[in-house]
């Protein structure tokens, strides 16, 4: 035992020269070109370095818990990569961090006025009537809504690890989402701090994530690369934005309390989310062992939605493993892009609109799009 | 269990001491008011930025402080720093543990009464140990934030003092209920900690809420009400702690079981570790139940709530000591988030309304072109396609 504490000690040390050294490890690191701001929001353009190129651009809805570099977490683990490497373009939405001037913003505003606004610049941009959209998590639930409502800008739709049934207990945030007095905390608070959630995360899993991970550290502690990419974690996992107090406080009430999104009864400003209008291809991807969202939160999609083509697929990972473990590099990602490629053949409706959408962007980026988009149909 | 009596006359005299303590400083600081209407080298600011931070701290306590400032790595190592921490004290619990397994020799079969005296001794120990995890009841934090909250409040709450003797008296009630906690009965926990919000409500809780004269008369009423908010907040943290301290019983239990199967095994690093995982994911497990349960999910909703009024009258408090200044109070700045929110709202509506206006006018322009290069080829050479020209042919 005492041979046990000196190892510790000595490991602790090793810790100490390596860690406190490293300021920032970099994350998200696959090229891309800032081509659209709004506010705090920003678009991502990933482009695909090959010739042979899906015609229908996909564009990336993270969640606004958390950052979107998780999908692009390090150059071997990166589902952006993976998706690019099949010919993928991407068009990834950054929410930012909401300061207190944001605290009024509601789902509406993110859902209807800036993911709108964001499909609108892709769509013209790329020249497409409509755009592949994948949701991510909250990212997925606001991705449903928005193909709700806007149904005739979404070719398909992929919601990945997407809460939209919150009647259950299988999950610790769907119970004490129960207790939550959201009027008073956003009243109260404004913005909901990240600190705040990120609390409730860490005790979903308290002593794996408090205790056990950290120690297992210090068994690597030598390992530069291992190292690395625990920081890298780490930096994701603590990088949380604040929630804007009124999405969040619409969130927990009419979702997490009021389950409103399945019962057909959520409002979105004055207009009702009705799912059956979800009528386009829809891919379903979920975790057997998600304990953010449960499987629960996610396996209905196929009896909620107005598509008859829904694909639903379980993996046996867990909430981040989606994103981050080999089975996600080798197993997940090829499901993603071969469901899109199938459904993104050319189409008269892939194809460039006759008349320009005069004005729909307010993007940083310069339009070459619709020439790349010529020479693309050539090819 | 007499042991787990022992250990709830601990937590309780843990309690009153803090009590105790909590009042005594108050009362200090309360005395030193009459004497200076001011802290010595302090601002109120000063003291009420210690009771927002401790407020803050007391939630997000077990998180920590971001801590930016020394980088992700320095971050990062002062997690395993302190998680590595927790890992010796229980390479000291595993020490202790296997000089008691060392009693039972392996072939004997020992009575009831002494695994009972066994685990009763080493059951010291695991909670002393989980005690430094998840922190005492009540934690450092509630500690510093008393500490901060006499600081803070006693100089308007002078009046309150006559009322102490009350509280206590009344706690003349806790022996019965003390009692039953050393015979082990859960809910006479919960019961104590509810007596002593009771005793408060009755008494400087009363106080506190109640109207006040004088010239600074509503800021003294509203710094009482933040003070009644912040003593409730403090009891339903100490209620929200009572789970925890039950449930580390239970899962000592179950990890006492289970360091059974070590008995005569050769002490490695490799059972330390085997150890180890069988009491972190003991106590994973039984924490989930915990999480999960409704007693919890309430008393979590409680303190959450009781954080939040604190917090709201901790504001109102504050824009008045603002209001003073020439700074904006966070109810004018709200104001200010709400003009700018709507203002974006409208111009985003604009710019899509000018958007649809330009798309529609392309289109137009670009039909009337059409029809315009349709209209002088048919004058160049009339009906050479066999189509109309258009409309303006008619």
């Amino acid at each position: 035992m005492l041979e046990e504490s000196a190892r510790i000690q000595q490991r602790l040390l090793k810790g100490q020269a390596n860690l406190l050294q490293i300021k920032d490890v970099d994350t998200g690191t696959t090229p891309r070109e800032l081509v659209y701001k709004q506010d705090k929001v920003e678009v991502y353009h990933y482009r695909p370095e090959g010739r042979d190129v899906v015609p229908v651009p996909l564009v990336v809805v993270y969640a606004l818990v958390n950052r979107q570099y998780m999908m692009d977490i390090q150059q071997d683990r990166s589902l952006f990569k993976k998706m690019l490497d099949r010919g993928i373009e991407l068009y990834v939405v950054d929410w930012g961090y909401p300061s207190k001037a944001d605290k009024y913003l509601s789902m509406e505003d993110y859902i209807a006025g800036y993911m709108n606004d964001v499909v609108d610049f892709v769509r013209d941009r790329a020249g497409v009537d409509k755009v592949n959209v994948l949701g991510v998590c909250q990212g997925g639930t606001f991705s449903l809504i928005y193909s709700a409502l806007f149904p005739e800008k979404v070719r398909n739709l992929v919601l990945m690890v997407a809460p939209v049934d919150f009647d259950t207990r299988d999950g610790l945030l769907n119970v004490w989402a129960q207790v939550l007095d959201a009027d008073l905390m956003v009243d109260v608070l404004g913005n909901i701090p990240g600190e705040f959630m990120n609390l409730g995360f860490l005790w979903l899993r308290p002593f794996q994530l408090i205790l056990d991970k950290y120690v297992g550290l210090l068994d690597n502690i030598d390992d530069p690369a291992i190292v690395q990419n625990f920081l890298r974690m780490e930096k994701w996992i603590f990088d949380s934005p604040d929630q804007a107090g009124e999405t969040i406080r619409q969130f927990i009430k009419d979702l997490y309390q009021g389950n409103k999104l399945v019962k057909g009864k959520l409002m979105l400003g004055d207009r009702r989310v009705n799912l059956k209008k979800v009528t386009m291809p829809v891919l379903n991807i979920y975790g057997e062992q998600d304990h953010l969202v449960p499987p629960h939160c996610s396996s209905c999609v196929d009896e909620l939605v107005g598509s008859r083509d829904v694909t639903t697929r379980a993996f046996p990972l867990g909430h981040i493993g989606m994103y981050v473990s080999s089975r996600a590099q080798t197993d997940l990602a090829p499901t993603v892009a071969d469901w899109l490629i199938t459904r993104s053949a050319a189409s008269p409706e892939t194809e460039r609109t006759a008349a320009p959408r005069q004005g729909a962007a307010q993007g940083t980026g310069k339009r070459t799009r619709r020439t790349k988009r010529s020479t693309r149909n050539e090819s | 269990m007499a042991r787990e009596g022992d250990n709830a006359n601990d937590l309780m005299s843990t309690w009153l001491d803090w009590q105790r303590e909590f009042f005594g400083d108050w009362l200090g600081a309360a005395t030193k008011g009459a004497e200076s209407a001011m802290w010595p080298g302090r601002s109120p600011f000063d003291a009420f930025g210690d009771w927002q931070r401790n407020w803050m701290r007391s939630f997000f306590g077990p998180l920590g402080a971001r801590a930016p400032e020394e980088g992700l790595g320095g971050a990062v190592f002062r997690r395993v720093a302190d998680a590595s921490s927790a890992y010796v004290d229980l390479v000291n619990v595993w020490a202790k543990s296997m000089a008691l397994l060392a009693q039972m020799p392996p072939g004997t079969t020992l009575s009831a009464d002494k695994v009972k005296e066994l685990y009763d001794q080493w059951l010291k120990d695991y909670q002393s140990m989980m005690g430094s995890l998840w922190g005492a009841v009540p934690s450092d934090d509630v500690k510093d934030t008393a500490k901060a909250y006499s600081e803070a409040a006693g100089v308007w709450a002078e009046q309150a003092w006559r009322f102490m003797e009350p509280v206590f008296k009344n706690l003349e009630q806790a022996p019965q209920t003390i009692s039953r906690m050393a015979q082990g009965d859960a809910g006479a926990r919960m019961e104590f900690a509810g007596l002593l919000r009771k005793n408060y409500e009755d008494t400087l809780g009363r106080v506190l809420r109640a109207p006040t004269l004088g010239f600074f008369r509503e800021f003294s009423e509203r710094a009482n009400r933040t003070a009644d908010a912040y003593v409730r907040f403090n009891a339903a943290l100490s209620q929200y702690f009572v789970p925890f301290y039950q449930t580390g019983l239970r899962a000592g239990e179950k990890v006492f079981q289970r360091l059974m199967e070590f008995k005569g095994k050769e002490v490695t690093p490799q059972t330390l570790r085997e150890f180890y995982r069988i009491w972190w994911t003991i106590n994973e497990d039984v924490h989930f139940q915990m999480f999960r349960s409704e007693e919890f999910t309430r008393l979590l909703g409680e303190v959450v709530r009781a954080g939040l009024l604190f917090k709201k009258q901790f504001d109102e408090l504050s824009d008045e000591i603002v209001g003073l200044t020439n700074l904006p109070t966070k109810k004018e700045m709200d104001e200010v988030y709400r003009s700018m929110y709507e203002l974006k709202k409208e111009i985003r509506s604009q710019k899509r309304a000018i958007q649809e206006l330009e798309r529609r006018l392309a289109v137009e322009v670009s039909q009337a072109g059409s029809s315009a290069q349709g209209r002088t080829a048919s004058k160049r050479s009339p009906g050479t396609d066999g189509m109309p020209a258009g409309g303006d042919q008619r």
